[in-house]
Formats: C-alpha cells, sequence, structure tokens
C-alpha cells in the first residue's frame, strides 16, 4: 500500500477503472502520501457509512456509540490508536459474520480503499480533527506539477493537480477579446471599447494583459464594482424597510466604501472603521462615516411600535450580519438555543450581541455625522467673513458711523440704450425710459460729477405712472430685474465695488448684491407683487473712496436681463456720498447678508447615519428563545473565544476589540472567508461553495489547500485586496476559455475543478452599465446623491405606499446602475428581476437565475430600450456604411468581430426591418432606416452573450 | 386598442386550446389517469413516468397569510368556551413554544357560533356562511400542525419544508416533476390580495436549487399583470416576433460555439416571454366571463382582490398552469388594533369567504375539480389561550401543535374531517398530519412518490420532505 502510495503516477494509473467517488479521494492522498488527515480523508467515509447509527443524531443512534467525537470512541474502546488490527471497528469492518459486519449488509459495504484508509488512520493514532474551518490557516505549498509552463502563479498549481489527478488538461487560454472583456468586466463592470480592444489585440508584448490589469485596477470604476459586492454584505440601500419604508440618506457611507475600495485600504483597517471607526482615538470623519456599515438596519417607523423591540431586531441583525459576513458563521441559530452544530453557544451569541448593544440609536435614525457639503469651502469663506467683520465692528468704533447728511443727486449728461429705448430727463434730474422695451437691455447713461470724495454710489428706483402698474421697472407689474451695474471714470476705468450692495429691499433670491457679482445670470429685483410700486434704493459702496479734483464725468452701466420677458428699469436717480453708510448699519446689513447665505449653504449639508456609544453601556441579557421581553442572566461582551482565543483586553471591552480580534491575522475564519468571496466572483462558485457558512453544515472546500495558500499570502500582503485579485486574474486558470468541454462535462460536470473557466450571467446593475457603456452613454461621475432612472409604470401597485420617484433627467439618468435608488420594499424591477436581493439582510451570494421576466426586461424596458436607441445613434455617428456599421455596432456590444455567418444573418435582419418599415412609414421624413438599426441595436443587446461574462 | 393586443387576443383565443391542450376537455387527463401505458409526462417534467397514476395535475393553494384561527372557523371547541377565562393547564404549557405569550395565558372561548353543514354535519362557524354551502365538497384536516412559529420562517417551511430561505418550493418540486401543460403561461404563477404581499416574500416562490425556470411568476391583478410586458411602441406586432426569432437564431450560434447549456434556457426564456406577452393580458381580462360567474365569485373586471385573483386561478388551471398559488394577508389575529379576533377577522373572513367557496363550484361545474386539488390553509393556526394587546384579550398567538386547513378536489375525498384534537384544542388527539405528511400527499396525488422524488444538492438527496419521516395520508385520498 504504502509503496503504491508513493509512486503517484502509477498509482493514478491503476485507478483510471475505479468509480469516482473513489478517486476523488485518490487525488487528496495524492497531495500528500505519508499522512491520512481527518478531515480531509477519515471524515466523509464515516460520515458516509457509520454517523447514520454512530453521529451526533440523539434519536436515531444504536448501540450507544458514536464515532464523530473521539473521546467516546476511546471510552467505548473501539479504536486502539496505532493498531489498526486489534481495533474493534476494524474487525468489524472486515468481518464475514453477517451479524457482526458493519456496515450492516442491507447498508452497503465500504471499498477497499476506503477500508484501507481508516485503517492507515488508526494506524497513524487515529487523531481527529476540528472541523476544517477552525482548524488554524496553514500555509500549503504549492503542490509540484507536471506541467510547469502551463502555470502562471502559484494558484494554478493547485488547480492542476486537481486536474491531473483526474487525468483531465486545463482548458487553452481564451481569446483575447474574451479575456480584454472578461477583465473589463470582473474588474470594474464596464465594457472596453472597440479602440481599447484593438489596443490590446495589437499589443505583443508579453506585459500586455498584466498592464490591462493594472490599469483597471487603478480605474475610479473598480471601487464602484467591487464597492457594490460589499454593499451587498453591507445591506445597503436607500430606504428603512418595513412596511413604510421611508428614505433615508445613507449614500456617504456608500461612497466611503466604493473610495476605501479604490484606496486598496487593507481589509483589516476597512473591518476596524467599520466595525468601530468612531471609537478610534479622534477619529476622523471618514472613519466615523465609516460606521455606517451597522447602522444599514431597518428602522421600523409604523405607529404604535416598541423602540426597544426594534432596536433588538437591529442588534440581532448587527450581530447575525457580523458573523456571516466575516466569520461566515450562522450565528444567528444561536439566538433561541446553543448552534446544533458549530461551537457557538446561546452564551456566546449574547456576549458577542452585546459588543453592538449599547449604541445610541434606537429604532430611529439616531445619531448622524455631517459628511459632505458641496458648498463646505465656501461656509469656511462666510465664517471667516463673519470672524473678521466682529473684529471690524469691535476696531471701528463710532469713528464712521456719520450718515451723509445729504446725497448729491447728479445730472445726466447723455444717455442710451441697446435697444434703443428713449429717456427723458424729469426735473429731479431722474430718467424716464419709453419706447422699444427689449428682452434684454443694457443702459448707457454718463453723469456731470463735481469735485469732491465719493465713496458710495446710490440709484433710487422711481415709480412714474406712464410704467406699467406705476413702476418703476417696465415689466408687466412694474418689477425688474438690474442683472449688473457698473461704474467707469471718465478715463474709462472700471471703478472697483464692494461686492456687497444695500438696498431698502430685495425680492427673495434677487439681492441687490447679486447685481454685483459679475454673474449676468443673477440681479436685484424688487417684488411689486408683494411690495407695490413703490420707490426703493440701492446703495453701492466703492472699494476705495476716490477723490475728484475737479469736474468730471462719470459713466453708468445697467444691465436688465430677466430670462423670458422684458424686465427693464422704468425711472432712476443716482446720486453720490463722500462717506460710507453708517458703519454700524453696514456691519449688520453685511452680516445678516453672511449669515443668510450661510443659512443657505448649510442646508445642503448630508447627514450621515453612523454608530455611536453611549455613555454608559447597556446590561445585556441572554434573551430566552431570542424573545427581547424574556431578558435571563447578564452577560459581558465577549468574541468566539472557542474559535480562535483572544488575549483578552482590559475591561471594558468593546466593538474596537472585537473587530480587532476578527482582523487578527491567526483568526482562522476572517482571510479564508475574504478570499472565498473574491474568488467567487471571478469563477463564479466559491472555493467553498457556502460563501456564507464555513461551519459544519456548509459545504466543504474543493481546494482546500488553495485557500490556505491564498488566506495566508492575504494577510502576508498587508491584507491587500487589489493583490490578491491581481493574483487571481492573471493565473492560467482564471484565463482559460469558457467554452464548454464534453470530457469536463462527463468528469467534472459542475466544474468544481475549473478545467474551465464559466460563464456567468451578470449582476443585475451590471446588465445595464453594460447597455449604458455600450451605447456611450455612461456617466461616469463616482458617487453622490442616488439618482432615479426610468422605471416602467405600476412598480407600485403592491406597496403600501407610493414612492416618490422623480425620474432623473440630463445626466443622472445615465448613472452607473448601483446608484439607483433603492427602496427595499419596491427596489427598480430591474435590479429584482437580475437577482439582486432586497437589503433586509446581508448577502453574500446572489442567486443567478434566467427567467423570461427578464426577457421581458431586456426586450422592452423603457430605460433599457432608449439605451438600444442610443447604441444605434452611436454606430451611426462613427459608421456610415452598412457592413462597417453593423460591425461596428455588434464590437460596441460585443467587444469582438461578428463572425461571417453572425455579420450576414444580421445584414439580411437588418433589410428585412427595413423593408417592412418602409412599408408602413413612408414619405420624405420616413424613419424606417433609423428603426430597422434600432432594431439591430435592440437585438444584440438582448443576446445571451451581451450580458454573460465569458 | 393598439395592434399587438388586439392580435393577441385574436390569436390566444384561438391557440388556447391548440396550444394548452386542456381547456374544457380533459384529453390530457384521461390518458394520464386511465390508461396505463400513457402514464409518460408529455411535457418537459423530470420524471420520466409519473411514479403512480395521478389523480391530481394541477393544484391552487389559497394561502391565508398570518395564521388563520382554526378557533373561530372550522375547529368547534365547546369546552373551550365552557374554560373561558381559566389558567392553561401546566403540563401543557411546558416546554411549548410560542412568540408572544407568557406561561400566565388564560384560555379564550370563541365568541362565533357553529353550524352543523350539509350531509356530512361538519362545523363551520358564521363567518363562512359561503363555505357552509359547500361543505361537503370540502375535506378537512383538523390535525395540521408544524415545526416554526414565525411568520417568515413558518410560511418558508409550509412552502419548501425547511425554515430558511433557500430551498425549492412545492410548486418549483412540482414544475420540475412533471412539467407543465402550458406553453404561453410560466408554470408557477403567484397572486397576492390584501394589505401588503406576505412576510418573506419571493422565497416562498423560490426555485431554491432547482432552475430557475420553475421559480413562481407574480402577477400583478390589476394593469399589465407582468412589468415590461409590452414591447416598445414601432416595434409590436410582426416586429416582435422578428425580434424574437432573431435573438433566438443568434443565440443559437453562441450556443454551438461554447456549448453553454445555459444560453438553451436563455432561448426558451426569450419564447415564452414572447408567448406570454399575448397570453398573459388574455388571462388577465375576465371581462368575457359572464355576470353570473362574476358575481359568484364577487370579481369586478378591472378590480383586484382575492375574489378576481380566485377566478384567475380558475382561468389559469383551464390553461394548463400547474401550480397556482393565492396569498391573502393579513391573518394575523394578536389582538392589537387591527388585529382583532372581532372584526378585523370577520374582514378578513368576509374577504375570501365567497370567492374561495365560488372556486370550488366554479371549478367543478367545468369539470376542472376533479384535477385540481385545492389546498387553503395558513401558515400555522392560532392559540386556544388568547393574547393580550393594549390590555385587552382580543386575539390569539401563531400556534404549531393543532390546526385546521381543508381541501378539495383532486381525489381527495369530499365531505370528511381527519385528525382531531383535545377538547380544547391544545394538541392533536388522533391522526396527526405534519407539514411534510402534506407535502408528501400533495406529491402523491399528483402521482409523484415523494421519496423517490429526490434532486441531488450538495452531496445530498433534497427532497421536498427532507430526512425525517414522512408520510402520505391515505385516509383523506379517495
Amino acid at each position: 500500500m504504502v509503496n503504491r502510495l508513493v509512486f503517484p503516477a502509477m498509482f493514478s494509473g491503476v485507478l483510471i477503472t475505479l468509480s469516482v467517488a473513489v478517486y476523488a479521494r485518490a487525488d487528496d492522498l495524492d497531495a500528500d502520501a505519508s499522512n491520512v488527515l481527518y478531515n480531509r480523508d477519515v471524515r466523509s467515509i464515516l460520515a458516509e457509512h457509520c454517523f447514520a447509527c454512530h453521529g451526533p443524531d440523539d434519536e436515531h443512534r444504536e448501540g450507544d456509540l458514536r464515532l464523530d467525537i473521539r473521546d467516546d470512541v476511546m471510552h467505548a474502546g473501539v479504536i486502539k490508536p496505532g493498531d489498526s488490527a486489534e481495533s474493534e471497528l476494524v474487525k468489524r469492518l472486515v468481518s464475514i459474520d453477517s451479524d457482526e459486519v458493519m456496515p450492516p449488509p442491507e447498508s452497503g459495504t465500504l471499498s477497499q480503499d476506503e477500508k484501507d484508509i481508516l485503517v492507515k488512520w488508526i494506524d497513524g493514532g487515529a487523531e481527529y480533527q476540528k472541523h476544517w474551518a477552525f482548524e488554524p490557516v496553514m500555509k500549503a505549498t504549492p503542490p509540484r506539477i507536471s506541467d510547469e509552463l502551463w502555470c502562471q502563479n502559484p494558484i494554478d498549481r493547485f488547480i492542476l493537480k486537481r486536474l491531473e489527478n483526474k487525468g483531465l488538461r486545463p482548458s487553452l487560454q481564451a481569446n483575447r477579446a474574451v479575456l480584454i472583456k472578461r477583465l473589463y468586466i470582473d474588474l470594474i463592470g464596464l465594457l472596453p471599447t472597440p479602440d481599447q480592444v484593438d489596443a490590446f489585440l495589437a499589443d505583443g508584448s508579453a506585459t500586455a494583459y498584466e498592464s490591462i490589469v493594472d490599469e483597471l485596477l487603478r480605474s475610479k470604476h473598480y471601487g464602484e464594482r467591487w464597492g457594490r459586492h460589499w454593499l451587498d454584505q453591507a445591506r445597503y440601500a436607500d430606504s428603512n424597510g418595513y412596511t413604510f419604508d421611508n428614505a433615508r440618506v445613507m449614500w456617504p457611507y456608500r461612497d466611503w466604501v466604493i473610495d476605501a475600495v479604490n484606496q486598496d485600504m487593507p481589509f483589516n483597517e476597512f473591518t476596524i472603521q467599520q466595525l468601530a471607526g468612531d471609537l478610534l482615538s479622534v477619529p476622523t470623519t471618514e472613519q466615523i462615516t465609516a460606521t455606517g456599515f451597522h447602522r444599514n438596519t431597518l428602522i421600523n417607523e409604523e405607529g404604535g411600535t416598541d423602540a426597544e423591540q426594534f432596536r433588538v431586531e437591529a442588534v440581532i441583525d448587527r450581530t447575525n450580519t457580523t458573523g456571516t459576513v466575516w466569520l461566515a458563521l450562522t450565528v444567528g441559530c444561536a439566538q433561541c438555543h446553543n448552534h446544533k452544530f458549530d461551537p457557538v453557544s446561546q452564551r456566546d451569541y449574547y456576549s458577542l450581541f452585546a459588543f453592538f448593544n449599547s449604541t445610541v440609536d434606537r429604532n430611529n435614525r439616531g445619531p448622524e455625522i455631517t459628511v459632505r457639503n458641496p458648498h463646505a469651502e465656501e461656509i469656511v469663506e462666510l465664517e471667516r467673513q463673519l470672524a473678521a467683520l466682529k473684529i471690524e465692528e469691535k476696531e471701528r468704533g463710532d469713528a464712521e458711523t456719520v450718515e451723509p447728511r445729504k446725497w448729491s443727486v447728479l445730472t445726466p449728461l447723455a444717455s442710451k440704450a441697446e435697444s434703443k429705448a428713449r429717456f427723458e430727463t424729469l426735473q429731479d434730474q431722474s430718467l424716464l425710459v419709453s419706447g422699444p422695451n427689449a428682452i434684454q437691455d443694457v443702459y448707457d447713461i454718463v453723469y456731470q460729477v463735481e469735485k469732491g470724495k465719493v465713496a458710495a454710489f446710490q440709484i433710487n428706483v422711481l415709480p412714474h405712472e406712464t410704467l406699467p402698474k406705476g413702476g418703476p421697472g417696465r415689466a408687466s407689474n412694474g418689477n425688474f430685474v438690474m442683472v449688473d451695474v457698473q461704474f467707469d471714470d471718465a478715463d474709462g476705468n472700471k471703478i472697483q465695488l464692494d461686492p456687497l450692495a444695500l438696498a431698502d429691499y430685495s425680492q427673495s433670491r434677487y439681492d441687490v448684491s447679486l447685481a454685483v457679482d459679475r454673474d449676468l445670470k443673477s440681479g436685484w429685483a424688487i417684488n411689486t407683487n408683494q411690495k407695490g410700486n413703490v420707490s426703493h434704493w440701492a446703495k453701492f459702496l466703492l472699494a476705495e473712496p476716490i477723490l475728484f479734483q475737479k469736474p468730471t464725468k462719470l459713466r453708468l452701466r445697467m444691465r436688465f436681463n430677466q430670462g423670458t420677458h422684458p424686465y427693464n428699469l422704468g425711472r432712476f436717480q443716482l446720486s453720490t456720498s463722500p462717506v460710507r453708510p453708517a458703519a454700524a448699519d453696514l456691519i449688520v446689513v453685511r452680516r445678516s447678508a453672511l449669515e443668510a447665505r450661510k443659512k443657505t449653504l448649510e442646508a445642503g449639508r448630508v447627514k450621515s447615519m453612523v454608530m455611536r456609544e453611549l455613555d454608559k453601556p447597556r446590561v445585556t441579557h441572554l434573551l430566552t428563545r431570542g424573545d427581547f421581553l424574556r431578558p435571563a442572566e447578564s452577560v459581558e461582551p465577549a468574541v468566539l473565544k472557542d474559535l480562535y482565543p483572544w488575549s483578552q483586553p482590559e475591561q471594558p471591552v468593546n466593538r474596537l476589540d472585537l473587530a480587532r480580534w476578527l482582523v487578527d491575522p491567526g483568526n482562522p475564519l476572517t482571510p479564508r472567508v475574504a478570499v472565498n468571496r473574491m474568488w467567487q466572483k471571478f469563477f463564479g462558485v466559491g472555493l467553498v461553495e457556502t460563501v456564507e457558512d464555513f461551519g459544519m453544515q456548509g459545504s466543504v472546500p474543493s481546494h482546500a489547500e488553495l485557500l490556505d495558500w491564498m488566506a495566508t499570502e492575504f494577510v502576508e500582503r498587508g491584507w491587500s485586496r487589489k493583490k490578491i485579485q491581481r493574483l487571481i486574474v492573471t493565473s492560467a486558470t482564471y484565463r482559460q476559455a469558457s467554452d464548454a468541454r464534453e470530457d469536463l462535462q462527463e468528469k467534472d460536470p459542475l466544474n468544481r475543478l475549473l478545467g474551465r473557466q464559466n460563464r456567468l450571467r451578470v449582476d443585475a446593475e451590471i446588465v445595464r452599465d453594460l447597455a449604458l457603456s455600450a451605447s456611450g452613454t455612461l456617466t461616469a461621475t463616482v458617487g453622490g446623491p442616488s439618482v432615479y432612472p426610468p422605471q416602467p409604470a405600476g412598480v407600485y401597485a403592491f406597496t403600501q405606499k407610493k414612492k416618490n420617484w422623480p425620474t432623473s433627467q440630463g445626466p443622472d439618468r445615465f448613472r452607473r446602475t448601483m446608484y439607483t435608488f433603492f427602496y427595499r420594499s419596491s427596489p427598480h424591477p430591474m435590479l429584482t428581476v437580475f437577482d439582486a436581493p432586497r437589503f433586509n439582510v446581508t448577502c453574500t451570494r446572489r442567486g443567478r437565475s434566467n427567467t423570461p421576466l427578464q426577457s421581458l426586461m431586456v426586450a422592452n424596458d423603457p430605460g433599457l430600450f432608449e439605451l438600444a436607441e442610443a447604441l444605434s445613434d452611436r454606430a451611426a455617428s462613427e459608421q456610415d456604411a452598412v457592413q462597417l456599421r453593423l460591425k461596428y455596432m455588434f464590437r460596441l456590444a460585443l467587444c469582438r468581430q461578428p463572425t461571417p455567418k453572425e455579420l450576414r444573418f444580421l445584414q439580411d435582419f437588418l433589410e428585412d426591418q427595413r423593408g417592412k418599415f418602409s412599408n408602413s412609414d413612408t414619405g420624405p421624413n420616413s424613419k424606417a432606416v433609423q428603426y430597422a438599426w434600432i432594431a439591430v441595436a435592440r437585438v444584440l443587446m438582448n443576446l445571451d452573450e451581451f450580458i454573460t461574462r465569458e | 386598442m393598439d395592434h399587438e393586443n388586439e392580435m393577441s387576443r385574436l390569436a390566444t383565443r384561438r391557440q388556447l386550446f391548440r396550444d394548452c391542450g386542456v381547456g374544457l376537455g380533459s384529453i390530457a387527463l384521461t390518458q394520464l389517469l386511465d390508461s396505463s401505458h400513457s402514464m409518460a409526462v408529455e411535457s418537459s417534467g423530470s420524471l420520466e413516468v409519473l411514479h403512480h397514476p395521478a389523480k391530481a395535475k394541477n393544484v391552487i393553494v389559497l394561502f391565508m397569510a398570518g395564521g388563520p384561527s382554526q378557533l373561530e372557523m372550522f375547529s368547534h371547541k365547546p369546552k373551550l368556551n365552557e374554560f373561558h377565562g381559566k389558567q392553561t393547564p401546566k403540563e401543557f404549557i411546558e416546554g411549548k413554544r410560542f412568540s408572544f405569550l407568557g406561561k400566565d395565558a388564560k384560555l379564550l372561548g370563541s365568541a362565533r357560533k357553529f353550524k352543523s353543514c350539509g350531509e356530512s354535519g361538519v362545523q363551520i362557524s358564521e363567518l363562512l356562511p359561503f363555505h357552509q354551502q359547500v361543505a361537503d365538497k370540502l375535506c378537512f384536516v383538523h390535525s395540521m400542525n408544524t415545526d416554526v412559529f414565525n411568520h417568515g420562517p413558518a410560511k418558508i417551511f409550509m412552502n419548501s419544508g425547511n425554515p430558511q430561505p433557500g430551498r425549492p418550493s412545492m410548486g418549483a418540486w412540482v414544475t420540475y416533476g412533471i412539467g407543465s401543460e402550458c406553453e404561453n403561461l410560466p408554470s408557477f404563477v403567484v397572486l397576492q390580495s390584501g394589505p401588503r404581499g406576505p412576510r418573506a416574500g419571493a422565497a416562498l416562490w423560490s426555485s431554491g436549487f432547482l432552475p430557475s425556470k420553475h421559480q413562481g411568476v407574480p402577477f400583478r391583478s390589476s394593469g399589465d399583470p407582468i412589468v415590461n410586458l409590452t414591447s416598445p411602441e414601432k416595434f409590436r406586432g410582426e416586429y416582435t416576433r422578428d425580434f424574437h426569432d432573431a435573438v433566438a437564431a443568434l443565440n443559437r450560434q453562441r450556443l454551438q460555439a461554447t456549448g453553454d447549456s445555459e444560453i438553451e434556457t436563455r432561448i426558451a426564456a426569450y419564447e415564452m416571454a414572447y408567448r406570454m406577452q399575448s397570453s398573459a393580458p388574455e388571462l388577465m381580462d375576465i371581462g368575457g366571463e359572464n355576470q353570473q360567474t362574476l358575481d359568484r365569485y364577487g370579481a369586478k373586471v378591472g378590480g383586484a382582490s382575492y375574489a378576481n385573483n380566485c377566478l384567475l386561478a380558475r382561468r389559469l388551471v383551464e390553461r394548463g398552469v400547474r401550480f397556482v398559488q393565492l396569498y391573502h394577508t393579513d391573518w394575523d389575529h394578536h389582538g392589537g388594533p387591527g388585529q382583532t379576533l372581532g372584526k378585523d377577522l370577520e374582514k378578513c373572513c368576509s374577504q375570501v369567504d365567497q370567492a374561495s367557496a365560488a372556486l370550488i363550484q366554479d371549478l367543478e361545474e367545468r369539470g376542472l375539480l376533479d384535477e385540481t386539488l385545492v389546498v387553503w390553509t395558513g401558515e400555522f393556526g392560532r392559540t386556544p389561550m388568547g393574547e393580550t394587546r393594549n390590555q385587552k384579550v382580543g386575539g390569539r398567538d401563531h400556534f404549531i401543535d393543532a390546526y385546521t386547513l381543508w381541501m378539495a378536489g383532486g381525489g381527495v375525498k369530499p365531505g370528511i374531517s381527519y385528525g382531531s384534537t383535545d377538547d380544547l384544542g391544545l394538541s392533536v388527539a388522533e391522526n396527526p398530519v405534519h407539514v411534510r405528511d402534506l407535502h408528501a400527499t400533495i406529491l402523491h396525488s399528483l402521482g409523484i412518490d415523494h421519496e423517490k422524488f429526490s434532486v441531488k444538492f450538495q452531496g445530498l438527496n433534497m427532497r421536498l420532505t427532507g430526512v425525517e419521516e414522512a408520510k402520505v395520508v391515505h385516509e383523506i385520498l379517495a
């Protein structure tokens, strides 16, 4: 036996005739022939043949013997470690007495190889192991394989080893067009342009592939794609959930994730900030924002709810989510009773629960942080000005407080208007306007000024009976909109004005200062509907007073523009003052203007929900059967020590300690769980298929040693997700073609050995994102408030409340789908139909269904159809000739050249459609050709290949 | 009316019998039941032959979401009234699980009057006058019990035999096993009525690890039944067919190139989508039903109600849809505001009583009841103990140990009661029927042996009835 095992090649030759099940086990033996391991080799044999009657199930246990616990086995004496011949278990296995032999004859029998394994295991000491996932991560040595040339990096050795053992060859590398498209979709969720594909195809250098990988890992869209994967786990959504499901603001947290992923924030850091950023010493706004992770829990706003009940539910969800996301443990099972399979007692559960049980939020928005304001800089500037005003007020005292007793009225010398409006000088030296009344106008008036000092101008706007409603303006209601005021001296030099102007009255949002802000779209108006057709004044202060040594001329230019109707001034008078208006008044006016502006700007701030600890922690009780109304004994916060020891920090412990324990390099679960989830995204299935459950009930890894090897690399490479992903996508395993192969289909129908890549239908968001990128309509903006792309009618037929859905126009209509506003009770149908979860609880693995409803969605959804139209337009704008345009459109959508057969088919289809549309849509403005092209674009976007990563 | 709808109306009227092969005639059924050599399942089920002759070929589940109170409707307990307000016997409370009740809960008699109905003399309460009239067509099971006492898990358990989401639901298992006889509509359709959708939502009609085409398709009961059913303007009528042909042709080319069977599924999905574009609106248009039929159900053209859904259920099975499930919320009568056993329960009953009875009668008159198994159930029942909310005893808590459901048609004995509970309704006295037994029985009536009907998943042979013992309740089968 031993001799055979050390010659694996010979051994495998012998084995070809044996059954698949035995074969699989032999593979593993090959990996390490010298010893038999309980988890790898023995457990499955015992489970298959023995545990039904001699396992954990108390009810069906026979002969009071269980074989799954070493102590019990030793106690019963059925195994003598190191001596299989003297072990009752082996005797029973080989017995020929039908009353003695085990398993009983009617229950089948063990194969010779299985028996050999048990013998060898007992001879080796019959060592049991903990469940594989609870054993420490052991860095495996990449195995030796026969085809060194195929391997790009160590990942490939692990994969190839199992394939070789099974007599299988890996698939050829996918063709380069498929490769680049695969990378784009997997790393950023968008399509490469035909130019980008061409450049890659033309790049013969050895590093062509790697440079695309690096470029994509640097792309800002990488953070969106991989941030989205994380947001699934964070159960991020834009509403509160339950039946009311009102909107909430959590997108700053979403943006934090995107940003952190783009920066490749180490996963340990990433963990700590989200679970306990608020508990770091002197946390930054970003670190506090990160704690939004656990504020993505639901809030029940129904009347008559018990806030405590839903607070407890949120804490339960935080506990369970933490267990699933970092440990892949179904800790929630222990909410009501000890976990039946995994080492989590009910007490453990509530000790974990206790970490989350002392936050301030209580089924409400709770603590929030102001995370962002697009006007933040201006607000800082306003605050600076307000502070300066305060000082100015103090310093100035009464020095310049003398209000000028008399304003000197100036005499107009010449006047003209762009519109050729006419001016008449009245007795009080005011000008009355008549004649043409244009939609916008500029008045240009020259005044006589006497010698002396000028520190301020005053424009009086005056009513007059000839004006509409009595004026002072010439708009139908007597108003005007003065968008600019400018004074020039006799030499034509512009006189600098203080940016703050004063008026006895300004219409809301038409403050007088807007007439001197250099923005020709904003200006001063007086709302005659409210204030009546009465006179008003505006004062414009010179930045520096001017001393005129002799009489001279002064030019006033005023510009009027409301946009759609004439809003020109009808009568006005100009005067000057040698002193500024009273400083105190000025400061008051100035301050109120600044404060008003600041208030307006501050309304634009964004607050995001965050975690905050109570000053005095709550006492946590074990809840009988999970019922918050039935507290039992109290418990202290503690981690799952049986899983991985904890160097108990000084009391009291908090979330920060939990977070640190989770990402301790020795934690057996966190790194395995994290790399497995990454793997899942690149191959469709994790090395451990149950990415959400690494416990006893979960599936076993297809490549346990590869998983451990990657987990070790992950920690050693500073918890860098980009580095692990780079490893994965540069492996030969990843680069294989995804085409089906008969031999693989037969021996490995689920493709768990990865003798080829998998074809994977893309995620819900990416279905539309691909359409956006193929059609060239994508708005590439990263982050910001969620948006409202078009959605089909009737979405709210079954919700309690009709949601506000102000369909986005302009660029926001074409944002990436991850920015689509997500109401938990009624998500955009595009998302649910393609298996996006509802984010009531964490999601680590999305379904990938294939249904008629999806077909209807892509075929008919107005929001997607308009992208098919855009794809048609885009191709039309680039290529004129039919064949070229067809090819180009095909490449925009599918990133490869059409086969001659496909091209011929599309050309016929185009012709056929054009012909039909021409029959129904005739005349000089016929859109038949355009429709036919849209029909082609629509077909392309509906192909299986379009929504599939190949 | 636009061209496409017009086309669809014309086409589907014509195609109804041709494509669905069911309609009024029961040719397919006859073959299935009577002719031993034609037990092969015609359509695309995974079972090559049925395990035994089927009694039924379609299933309609009327799901009363929230847990209807058997004690106010079907389970007459004079003793409970006698002991009203008394402490519940300790030995009973020990070890029992409730979601809200404490150990000091007191027994709550029923305020409802019961009447002995029909020849069978089965007791039905005043809340259900229409049920009283069809009593002889119903088969009551008074000894139902389940494992889980929270709504979501219990609903998932009732549908999939497992309390966590992720397993295939009954409808998915059935259509997976014996396929569909209608190519124009999904084989498994879900309708809902009441103030909100059922808790746990799509997990209740999930296909789990079975192919996704077996998942239930929710139909909205008014407007476009399915989102995006209508082709874009200018691309309707013949352009819709052209579009689908082109997509299929190119998908087939890619299928040849890659060999990925998922593309076949995609092609089938598009074909089904195309057929649904005409058949779904036709299905939902109940305007063609005569007034007598509408009135019998209490259905209204253009309305959305349980009554409309019952009528739609008949139209669905008429068209060969294999599995139809109606959810009606909300039956969770704990006693708080909106949850009383008084007017709130009365409202629920009045919403479902007439239409449920009408469905049975209508199916029977059309010769469809023999081949259609109708199941009326909740995810659990309600406690004989009263629950106090807002200082008032106005309701009952969730109860998993003994509750009532009824079945009709599809080879079930009419006018019988099976199983019983003790005098207080606290536990099953005889012939317990677990949810797993119900599953086994439903499968049995469809010609499926639940023990032989399994799918290998993650190394285990998965069955609807799971690993624990489940028995077919032969006693209720004709």
